[in-house]
């Protein structure tokens, strides 16, 4: 092990900010499938026909869409070790003698890490190695080549298992399935609308009209008499061709106005999965550096060719391993690892864009069909437990939504101070960022709506409700855009002094990722707080100026009341002086 | 005039494969049977497993494959230039003859090439051999220990007539 080295995995994690992502993202994805599903409520306990024949997505609740996603995925999840143990064909335990066995047991215990099952496959050839299992279960899986590989490389047989190792280490083997299971749980919703819209939809259509043509009155004994004459072949016979010819082509118009957007959220939800997988892999490789050495990691990373093509530049967004070149640069310069990249930015800005419109839209058409939630959301009434719920669903999404802008600032910084770069660096890669966040909201504001918008044209000739189609890029919108990236600039800011001290602290054990979220958090709140304010105070001082300034300078005291001993308890004691080294957990393994 | 056949010699290139390995790479002798399968019946592009590693292992302990591709020239330049014991040439030998000699040839592979050879290269053609393997091995990019082990163990192996 090198206790000079740093380990970014000590860092708050980026496998947190990217799962808390996409939790959001799959939630917008079930939540806008789930309006296109019909209730349970028309399904049990009996089936009604008809609602179900002209269930919209305009009617359509969403939370039907996200249990149904939650289930799936915990059901994915459970199961997921059974796939993996098929990943590589036929298996064998591996010998407590082997000296495969021997290397990772000792890797493990270095790392403080419980492996339950060491398995082997029957290929000489395959040198790749798995991770995977719940807590009591976990197991590593490794290709045969890798006991030849430790007895004629052990180093590099190390680095490797080491590697894997680290996964569990850093908790990201969970992340990593836990989002598998969801973006797999979002597409077979997908799949379930298709079919929906395609099949099930036109049948219950077909259906509540037999209804309406077998009905017989009540007291209508001629009908009653008929009855025999009203089944469905019979239905089908008489009015078959003219039910096709009327529902035929509505279900394709129906089909083309939601694919393009099913497509769009896949895309989503497959890239922001993917670069999951990435961030975990870098985040291995630094912990597998830190314990068995740079030099191993490079040797067995530079088995294939390092240089990147033109197609591995285009391929990287979709790969679930960074390119070699990059991986190998971040072994040789680990203070880089916490450095999101820019493209990482436009997409976060994307991401934030479609979701606060989703939301919005949810919000605006719940008030749509009652005029109650408008006031609920707006001011919690003390003795109304729903208006307190929704007060707190509202600042719950105010934190999360931005949480992982917040986290990638906060990465900046981290990089920033650790590889000691001057301030004008930090402010110019701060700024880069924010801009960058700032065009992917426009994007968003622009791409999102453009599917919807050109889509509703093509169906019927005009535009959805104007509440489906969010807002249009205009001067106003892109104030409001400068507004928040201001805000952010300001956030960062904050987060560069703060972790001055705790980066130049005395604290030698890691920091609990809850301490970080307290501190990103609280830092957005008072910075939003006060800038609100004093935006309010500006426009309209004569009404309630000394109001809001009062609600300023009280944001300004909690914050401090909340965030100096925070930041205390994150660094220990403060040595402005430390220069040369820092904090001793961030060499911790 | 061509070549006469080779009787068994796939048997017997296996053989002197192995006996090689165990000479220059003993540590990669428990793999020879799977490195060989794998060898004999390479396998299509392992799948990058999305939770894998990442990177494959390369030319990693490739020395056995080398020494499975180099048996075959050995054999074939034995065969063609070495002497039994009257003096003869072997490809030039009657069939029984040659089967008798492809039995001691069997039985000492066996033995890891322990013990007097049962046919005779001269110095010369011994160092052609070398030369040979060689430059096989060069081009086949075995590492320069390696090959100085391989040298080693066959002129051990066509030193003891």
């Amino acid at each position: 092990m090198n206790p000079a080295r740093i380990n970014p995995n000590r860092f708050p994690s980026g496998t947190d900010a990217h799962f808390v992502l996409i939790c959001i993202t799959s939630f917008m994805v079930s939540f806008w499938a789930g309006r296109y599903l019909p209730s349970p409520a028309n399904l049990l306990p009996t089936i009604d026909w008809h609602t179900l024949a002209y269930h919209n997505s305009i009617s359509g609740g969403g939370l039907t869409g996200v249990l149904l996603c939650g289930g799936l995925a915990a059901i994915l999840y459970l199961f997921h070790a059974r796939g993996q143990l098929r990943a590589f064909g036929k298996t064998d335990e591996l010998a407590v003698q082997d000296k495969l066995a021997s290397l990772i047991r000792s890797i493990a215990a270095t790392m403080g890490v419980r492996i339950d099952r060491l398995l082997v496959d029957r290929d000489i050839t395959n040198a790749d190695a798995l991770a995977f299992g719940l807590r009591k279960g976990r197991t590593i899986l490794a290709g045969k080549r890798l006991r030849l590989m430790s007895v004629v490389a052990p180093e590099e047989c190390q680095a490797r298992m080491a590697h894997e190792i680290a996964h569990f280490r850093n908790g990201d083997v969970a992340y990593a399935f836990l989002s598998r299971a969801l973006v797999q749980a979002n597409l077979i919703l997908i799949l379930l609308v298709i079919v929906w819209l395609l099949l099930l939809q036109p049948l219950a259509m077909v259906i509540d009209n037999y209804l309406v043509w077998s009905y017989c009155p009540p007291g209508d004994s001629l009908c009653s008499l008929l009855k025999d004459r009203h089944k469905f072949s019979d239905f089908l016979a008489i009015q078959g061709p003219r039910q096709l010819a009327a529902y035929g082509p509505m279900v394709l118009p129906g089909l083309i106005a939601a694919m393009p957007t099913a497509l769009f959220w896949v895309l989503l939800l497959f890239l922001e999965h993917r670069s999951l997988l990435r961030v975990r892999e870098v985040l291995a490789d630094a912990q597998a550096a830190k314990l068995i050495g740079a030099e191993a990691m490079e040797r067995t990373l530079s088995r294939e060719q390092r240089t990147s093509s033109i197609r591995d530049y285009m391929r990287s967004p979709f790969s679930a391993h960074p390119r070699l070149a990059e991986r190998v640069r971040l072994i040789a310069c680990p203070s880089n690892v916490a450095l999101p990249t820019g493209y990482r930015f436009l997409f976060l800005g994307l991401v934030y864009s479609v979701a606060s419109q989703l939301l919005s839209a949810y919000s605006n058409s719940i008030i749509d069909l009652d005029a109650r939630f408008g006031t609920m959301f707006m001011l919690a009434k003390p003795h109304d437990l729903n208006s307190w719920i929704a007060v707190v669903w509202d600042a719950a999404v105010f934190a999360i939504l931005p949480f992982p802008i917040l986290a990638a600032l906060l990465r900046v910084n981290i990089s920033s101070i650790v590889s000691r770069a001057p301030p004008g660096m930090v402010l110019l890669r701060i700024l880069k960022s924010v801009v960058l966040v700032g065009l992917g909201i426009i994007l968003g504001d622009v791409v999102f709506p453009l599917f919807q918008f050109g889509l509703s044209l093509f169906i019927g000739g005009h535009p959805f409700s104007t509440s489906l189609v969010a807002r249009a890029t205009s001067i106003g919108r892109l104030l409001v855009v400068l507004r928040f990236a201001l805000i952010l600039v300001l956030v960062a800011f904050l987060y560069w002094i703060g972790l001055r001290s705790i980066l130049r602290g005395t604290r030698s054990t890691g920091i609990p990722a809850i301490l970080w979220g307290v501190a990103m958090v609280s830092t957005y709140y008072a910075i939003w707080m006060v800038f609100g304010a004093g935006y309010a105070a500006v426009i309209d001082w004569s009404a309630a100026g000394p109001y809001y300034l009062f609600i300023a300078l009280l944001s300004v005291a909690i914050y401090a009341l909340v965030a100096v001993p925070v930041v205390r308890r994150m660094s220990g004691k403060y040595l402005p002086d430390r220069t040369e080294h820092l904090a001793p957990w961030v060499y911790e393994i | 005039m061509s070549a006469p056949p080779v009787p068994d010699m796939h048997a017997l290139e296996i053989k002197l494969a192995r006996a090689l390995t165990d000479a220059v790479v003993p540590q990669e002798s428990p793999f020879f049977d799977d490195l060989l399968a794998a060898r004999q019946k390479p396998s299509s592009k392992g799948k990058d497993h999305d939770l894998g590693f990442g990177v494959s292992a390369g030319d990693v302990v490739a020395i056995t494959f080398v020494l499975i591709d180099l048996s075959k020239p050995i054999f074939r330049f034995v065969w063609d230039n070495a002497k039994d014991a009257t003096g003869a040439l072997i490809k030039d030998a009657s069939q029984n003859a040659k089967t008798i000699i492809e039995h001691k040839m069997n039985a000492w592979l066996d033995h890891k090439l322990n013990g007097p050879a049962p046919v005779a290269l001269s110095s010369s053609q011994l160092e052609e051999l070398i030369a040979n393997v060689g430059r096989e091995a060069a081009a086949l990019k075995l590492d320069p220990a390696a090959l100085g082990r391989l040298d080693k163990t066959l002129r051990s192996a066509f030193a003891q007539q």
